[in-house]
């Protein structure tokens, strides 16, 4: 059984390894937001190719575990965590190299109005509050903080309902900034979407530490 | 009403105790399995069940076994007739030196039946519910012998089956046998819990999950967890439970 331990031990070091590569992702996205340096987004689409490695590392792991040792209770559920866990994150690397993307795409930086009306540093900053929490989460297996997460989320969820709202104002008050305000509401949209893959990630936590299936549940988690 | 129940059961080989105070309960038509590391005493339990353990010296039982109602241990059990209804399948096949046709009838011989057509009948029924009537029904006088592993095994539940048990027994059944030899041993008992109620011993964890309803896992001599096979194997109660199916102890 010891190779069972050793290859459980590997696997969450992979995953680990995986979260801890994909947060400098989204980090270093908002540095290249900030500083408009297109150096940094080409260091995020080289680094993608990493984290699509990774996924599939972990993909092949898992299968090995599953046909060799045969898993059970809480190593089946650490396995099965972790297989879900790593395609949660290939998508947060996805969509932290599409926000790079406009970075190549849009020659002039980020308004400062308009960034402080959508509220996006606010926003930006709980997201990457949200993917250190992930890294410790998944290297303690505390589900304390995979829970505070879910709460982290809420407003994640409310700037981004706000924000439509918030763009159309925009349009009117600054026609000259519309395609600015329309970049950065669909940054809004993906860094959204990245909150709701950190939760996905949260529940995996709680699934493998407290065999409790908390996806898809309304009722409080 | 349990067709198997146990109520405080304990079990003394001299002043050994194998078994400590066994609360355990059986549902008709269900498999269920014994799982734990060697010597934990599911052995022991399972042979209590048909008073197998009367033949060895110096042991002694306190508590009950109740198999349909009616505790199994009172004197005026008829111990002939409590082994028609709790039949008994080994770790490795134990055919008699006779032929197929003469290993199933046997028990029915022994049990006073003279009618060859009823004889037949039962034989032909056994082997059928044992899956080796196909592979062994133009070779019934041929001797039990020469059958593989897999297939003696299989001979020796139809054999069981003869005398039409209530309660089937299997200790470690398919420990012995290569995998597709177990696969079909494996097949047979899901198959067979539509008429009985099976109790199996096993060492093969992925054995347990894949046949068993209920499993009960037994450690130096104690029940220490008993519940439906997907719960014990997916979420044990108790950490016991929990490092043995995962291997990291026993």
């Amino acid at each position: 059984m010891i190779n069972l331990e050793l290859s459980l031990k590997q696997l969450k070091q992979d995953t680990l390894d995986m979260a801890k590569l994909v947060k400098g992702q989204v980090e270093k996205n908002k540095e290249s937001l900030d500083t408009w340096d297109q150096d940094i987004v080409h260091e995020i689409i080289a680094n993608e190719k990493r984290v699509d490695v990774y996924d599939l590392k972990i993909t092949l792991d898992v299968e090995n575990i599953l046909a060799l040792y045969n898993p059970v209770a809480v190593d089946l559920r650490f396995v099965l965590s972790c297989l879900n866990t790593a395609s949660n994150l290939e998508r947060i690397g996805d969509n932290a190299r599409k926000m790079a993307n406009f970075v190549l795409e849009f020659e002039k930086p980020l308004d400062a109005t308009i960034r402080k009306e959508l509220r996006f540093d606010e926003m930006y900053d709980q997201t990457l509050i949200m993917m250190s929490e992930i890294c410790s989460g998944i290297e303690n297996e505390d589900t304390k903080l995979a829970r505070k997460l879910f709460k982290q989320d809420h407003l994640l969820n409310e700037i981004h309902m706000n924000s439509h709202k918030t763009s159309v104002i925009l349009f009117r008050q600054y026609p000259e900034l519309i395609e600015q305000t329309l970049y950065l509401y669909s940054i809004i949209k993906k860094m959204e979407r990245i909150g709701d893959l950190c939760k996905n990630i949260a529940e995996e936590l709680i699934f493998h530490i407290e065999a409790k299936v908390v996806k898809h549940s309304n009722k409080k988690k | 009403m349990y067709i198997l129940e146990t109520r405080n059961l304990n079990f003394f080989y001299g002043d050994y105790e194998a078994l400590k105070n066994i609360n355990f309960r059986v549902e008709t038509n269900t498999v269920t399995a014994l799982i734990g590391p060697s010597g934990c005493g599911k052995s022991t339990f399972i042979r209590l069940f048909n008073r197998m353990n009367d033949l060895i010296d110096n042991t002694r039982i306190i508590g009950e076994v109740f198999i349909e109602g009616k505790n199994i241990y009172l004197k005026d059990t008829k111990i002939d007739e409590l082994r028609k209804k709790v039949g008994m399948v080994f770790q490795k096949p134990n055919p008699f030196p006779m032929s197929i046709y003469e290993n199933v009838a046997y028990g029915l011989r022994v049990n006073g039946e003279t009618n060859k057509h009823t004889i037949e009948e039962s034989v032909i029924s056994s082997l059928m519910q044992a899956a080796l009537w196909d592979e062994v029904k133009d070779n019934l006088k041929k001797s039990a012998i020469g059958l593989s592993g897999g297939q003696q095994q299989r001979l020796c539940i139809a054999r069981a089956l003869a005398v039409k048990p209530s309660i089937l027994c299997m200790d470690e059944p398919a420990s012995a046998l290569d995998p597709i030899s177990t696969s079909k041993i494996e097949d047979l008992i899901i198959d067979l819990k539509k008429k009985y109620t099976i109790i199996i011993v096993t060492h093969n964890m992925q054995q347990a999950a894949r046949v068993s309803d209920f499993t009960a896992f037994f450690y130096l001599g104690e029940l220490i967890e008993y519940d439906v096979t997907n719960k014990i194997f997916t979420n044990p109660k108790e950490v016991r439970t929990q490092n043995y199916v995962t291997g990291r102890f026993g």
